[in-house]
């Protein structure tokens, strides 16, 4: 498959190397360094109702007009099993059997529109709520490494896991940027990953008397190597990390996927990520970002064709049996205090853009399409049951986006909404940057329009 | 020829500790070739202080690794280390570059050549998105360095290729890489193809980054990045693009399938055509016009042979090649990064630029490599070796007395310490513990045991694949190779399954072997092998000692205990 070329250029980091790009510590709890001259320009008030974000990313752009956005014609099939679920809203119950039923844990965004129509750029837009710009490309960070940076100040010094974990993404990830490595993602892989970070029981012995032997070589003198030479204190430091992690007792129950568990939340890549997210947000260890890339939506060619191994069937499928099984559990975990961890965890569930609505392409596909697209929010404040916006009867344009602002919501509206809800004030830019330009969290100026950014505060009232 | 002598003195280091490791005794540097003339006259100028030369065993581990991707084995560095021959290092680099494939039957894998062929492979992004064509491409570039091909016909061949099927046509991949489709990928859009080629061949051969105006013009945007660039135009891209614009390339082979037709019937370019990934573009006059020299192609001339005969005839395309191959050597090239020449900045002393300062100190330098490099044919092996065998390239990372400043960097007055890629750590690691990996080359049957030696990233499993992007692989397609660590490399090394198989001593690798010779070896030859092995040097006193009580109480365990800490020392990563 022709995968497209994007424009992303492959500029070096010459200047971040220059300027110290490589931390000399990793996440362990430092004195919190000042804001890099971050300050605010307008008055926002960040609503502040979440602690953690949970970011689910339907790569390849899911079909809205096929899920949260349903639009029924001549090529609906039968097994979709369409139903009214109340007036303003009919769900595929076939596709989305469990989500079906509990509807009123969450809020769907039907007016939302994505700028771009090429899978990098859109990506990129999504992930990081700025326009791709070749010559920032490399020290612009993305939105959780940016939350995590906002967040480092109510690190606890028992916190041992990263503020930003992602699942499933690849090398092509957007990560932190400019700013410290210890905002960096650190990525698991659910797919019978390689989970190096767990030491099994019966190595433990062996794996600390090794790490004893490292120790001891550590400190014999001589070093082949100049002590003050740039990256040996950073990989100390990696190492050091690492060993935080492989030494809390809390980490093999963390980052294990029980049999049970898996069963219940369908036995797929997607489920494995999100038991893993809802174990670490329950350990509340330090991660308040977690992103998991839920691929391969991209559906040109035989959308319905089941005898596709990977069809829209088996992804909404997959996306059903985890979400709506995520949803319960972090619901049903409740804090002394007797908050749900639901209550405090704003999940957004949204692709990079949607695909063409009507009649299948000539291919029996959809391709892509950005003058509408839906989304899917819950947790964190969001009010249950919402459902804003109203497309056309095909499903191509916005009519009515129920909202404050007399236009859709976009990539930047949506990012304005995590961070309200997170608490940061998103009008903040910084501005010692390797480039010199100053970095807005969010621009008022997107391709060559203006834009009133705001977040929706529709879904929480 | 050498110029002085080599008298071994001990070391004027201020780390001292160094000192006391076996043959980590550092030379006085002397000027080897012109490129210490003027490099030294340059640092001796501006009062710079200079590392001295690094030591025998350290020379072998840095040009081993930037020459073969891979560690020296122990009885090459015993042998290396006791030779008593003046010209030694320069005997050795000659020794990795020759071309042994004379009367054999059997094509043997050179590790110089699989190195090289895959910095090459890197620089053209080759990957899957040839399809078949990439195995043919990657043997193109690896016979192309097997017969030391002069560079500029090299490429010339590569920018002007045709071809029924890039699927049976080699060259033809190189621009199939670039194509661009339509928003439904059911064909090629042109003009946005033939901007890329421009783009990606300016980038590559010109050191330029025509990226940066293709959606705007320079002025207003680069003034503080690149004053070249802050002339130059978007009509300016276009008319170097316009050198493409009689390619047509199609596929009636399968819509989704990666063979290519690419010949030159193709109408020109149309700035009036629809853009798929740039803003739409403006009338202009699209002549054809070389970008460096404003030249069109002659009277009758096919517009792809005269964009090859003006890029390889141009000074800078040495320079390119030059600068690039330094960087790959240096950890920095003499303009960096490598894709960023400053024309009007180039050679200046800097009072007119804006506040933007010297591209570089060693323009000279560059010119006169690059003069050198036509002057003897293009010949990359004569490049490599004239960097490698200069005293500039075999200073030792040491602070040298008189304290350090970062800026001084840009004097090359100290080697950089970096880490390995990604592919040459997994090999480091596949040949310290004498257990490979068994990677097929996509559907051709065979299987390479080094990371080097697959064509594409497509070629390694899965699993370790996963590994390797987290060592920062280049995946050839939207990143660039990352040398930064990370806790989760960390935590591979310590942990990862990929690399405990590899560890362990019932696999009957390295450690095993040691472990169980006949006739059998003392504890203090097998912990001298373990760290020769990994770490490319001899134990200390105290590091001896400690090794062999490890063995001694624990044997084959206590081996193994020994090998996994030694791959876990930062220095089993870095390259100094």
């Amino acid at each position: 498959m022709n995968s497209p070329r994007s424009p992303i250029p492959s500029l070096t980091r010459r200047s971040l190397l220059r300027i110290g790009g490589v931390s000399l510590a990793g996440f362990e709890l430092l004195p919190f360094a000042p804001p890099l001259n971050a300050a605010a320009k307008q008055k926002v008030n960040p609503r502040g109702t979440a602690e953690y974000c949970i970011f689910v990313f339907l790569q390849g752009g899911a079909s809205h007009v096929d899920s949260f956005d349903l639009k029924e014609g001549k090529w609906t099939p039968p097994d979709f099993d369409v139903r009214t679920i109340h007036p303003d809203l009919k769900m595929p119950t076939g596709l989305f059997p469990k989500l079906s039923q509990c509807t009123d844990k969450f809020a769907i965004v039907r007016s939302l529109e994505a700028w771009e129509t090429e899978h990098g750029r859109a990506t990129y837009y999504l992930h990081v709520a700025h326009q791709v710009s070749p010559a920032r490309v490399h020290e612009i960070p993305s939105l959780g490494a940016l939350i995590a940076y906002e967040f480092q100040g109510k690190r606890k010094p028992s916190d041992f896991l990263p503020p930003f974990v992602s699942m499933n993404y690849g090398p092509d990830q957007i990560k932190e940027g400019m700013l410290d490595s210890k905002y960096a993602p650190l990525n698991f892989d659910t797919k019978g990953g390689d989970l190096s970070f767990v030491v099994p029981a019966e190595e433990r012995t062996r794996f600390d008397r090794r790490v004893g032997y490292l120790k001891a070589l550590g400190e014999l003198k001589p070093s082949a190597i100049a002590p003050d030479s740039h990256p040996i204190a950073a990989l100390d430091a990696f190492r050091s990390d690492a060993l935080t992690m492989m030494n809390s007792a809390q980490i093999p129950n963390i980052l294990s996927i029980g049999d049970e568990d898996k069963k219940r939340y369908g036995d797929t890549e997607f489920g494995n990520a999100c038991i893993l997210a809802r174990n670490i947000l329950k350990s509340e260890s330090g991660t308040r970002f977690i992103a998991i890339n839920h691929g391969g939506w991209d559906f040109h060619v035989k959308i319905y064709e089941k005898s596709q191994k990977a069809n829209h069937y088996t992804k909404s499928r997959d996306l059903d049996g985890g979400l709506a099984v995520l949803l319960s559990d972090l619901e049903q975990t409740k804090d002394q205090d007797g908050r749900s961890l639901l209550d405090k965890t704003l999940v957004v569930v949204m692709g990079e853009f949607g695909r063409t609505p009507g009649e299948l392409s000539p291919g029996l596909g959809r391709d892509h399409h950005r003058y509408a697209m839906s989304g899917l929010f819950a947790g964190g404040g969001v009010k249950g049951g919402k459902v804003l916006g109203v497309t056309d009867a095909e499903g191509g344009r916005v009519l009515k986006a129920d909202w404050s602002k007399k236009r859709s919501m976009y990539p930047e509206d949506v990012a304005a909404t995590i961070y309200s809800a997170l608490g940061i004030d998103w009008t903040k830019e910084i501005k010692t940057t390797p480039s010199g330009r100053v970095f807005e969290y969010l621009e008022f100026q997107s391709g060559t329009s203006f834009l009133d950014v705001g977040e929706i505060s529709e879904l929480f009232v | 020829m050498p110029k002085g002598g080599t008298a071994l003195e001990r070391s004027e280091l201020t780390e001292s500790s160094a000192a006391d490791l076996p043959y980590f005794t550092s030379k006085p540097a002397v000027v080897q070739n012109y490129v210490d003339e003027f490099v030294f006259k340059k640092i001796n100028k501006d009062g710079i202080p200079r590392a001295a030369l690094c030591s025998d065993i350290e020379f072998l581990r840095r040009v081993t690794l930037d020459l073969t991707g891979r560690l020296p084995e122990p009885d090459t560095i015993r042998g290396f280390v006791a030779d008593t021959d003046v010209n030694k290092r320069g005997k050795l680099v000659d020794e990795f570059m020759k071309a042994t494939t004379k009367g054999m039957t059997v094509k043997p894998s050179t590790p110089f050549l699989d190195r090289w062929t895959y910095f090459f492979a890197d620089l053209f992004r080759v990957n899957n998105s040839m399809g078949a064509g990439r195995i043919l491409l990657h043997r193109h570039i690896y016979n192309a360095l097997t017969t030391n091909e002069p560079y500029d016909e090299f490429v010339r061949g590569l920018l002007t290729a045709t071809a029924r099927s890039n699927f049976d046509s080699a060259q033809a991949n190189f621009l199939i890489r670039f194509d661009v489709d339509q928003p439904d990928q059911s064909t090629v859009n042109h003009e946005d193809t033939y901007d890329e080629m421009a783009i990606r061949t300016s980038r590559m051969f010109l050191g330029l980054n025509l990226e940066c105006i293709s959606c705007h013009d320079g002025a207003r945007h680069l003034e503080k990045i690149n004053l070249w660039l802050t002339q130059k135009k978007r009509a300016d891209l276009w008319r170097q693009a316009a050198f493409f614009g009689k390619v047509r390339m199609y596929r009636p082979y399968g819509d989704l399938v990666d063979e290519f037709v690419l010949n030159n019937e193709g109408t020109g370019y149309d700035t009036a055509s629809k853009s798929v990934v740039r803003l739409p573009r403006y009338k202009a006059d699209t002549t054809p016009t070389f970008i460096l020299t404003g030249e069109h192609p002659r009277e009758g001339e096919d517009p792809r042979d005269a964009y090859a005969r003006m890029v390889t005839g141009n000074r800078q395309f040495s320079r390119t090649i030059v600068n690039n191959i330094w960087a790959e050597l240096f950890g920095a090239g003499i303009v960096d990064p490598p894709t960023a020449f400053d024309l009007v900045r180039y050679g200046s002393d800097g009072s007119t630029n804006g506040g933007l300062g010297p591209l570089t100190q060693y323009a000279e330098l560059l010119d006169a490599m690059a003069k050198d490099f036509e002057e003897h044919h293009y010949d990359l092996r004569h490049l490599i070796r004239t960097i490698v065998t200069s005293s500039t390239y075999q200073l030792s990372h040491r602070l040298p007395q008189g304290g350090w400043k970062a800026e001084y960097a840009d004097y090359f007055a100290r080697h950089l310490v970096r880490r390995l890629p990604a592919e040459q750590v997994w090999d480091a690691l596949s040949d310290a513990t004498g257990i490979y990996d068994e990677m097929p080359i996509g559907d051709s049957g065979r299987k390479v045991k080094y990371v080097l030696q697959t064509v594409s990233p497509e070629d390694i499993p899965g699993k370790l694949r996963k590994v390797l992007a987290s060592f920062g692989l280049d995946d050839r397609t939207l990143g660039t190779r990352s040398l930064t660590g990370s806790p989760v490399q960390a935590s591979i090394l310590l942990n990862s399954d990929l690399v405990k198989e590899k560890i362990k001593s019932d696999k009957k690798g390295r450690v095993w072997k040691l472990m169980h010779a006949e006739p059998p070896k003392t504890n203090e030859k097998i912990v001298e092998e373990i760290f020769l092995a990994t770490l490319s040097r001899f134990p200390s006193t105290a590091e001896s000692q400690f090794g062999v009580k490890l063995v001694a109480e624990n044997h084959d365990a206590g081996a193994e205990d020994l090998l996994w800490a030694l791959l876990n020392r930062p220095e089993f990563l870095l390259n100094y």
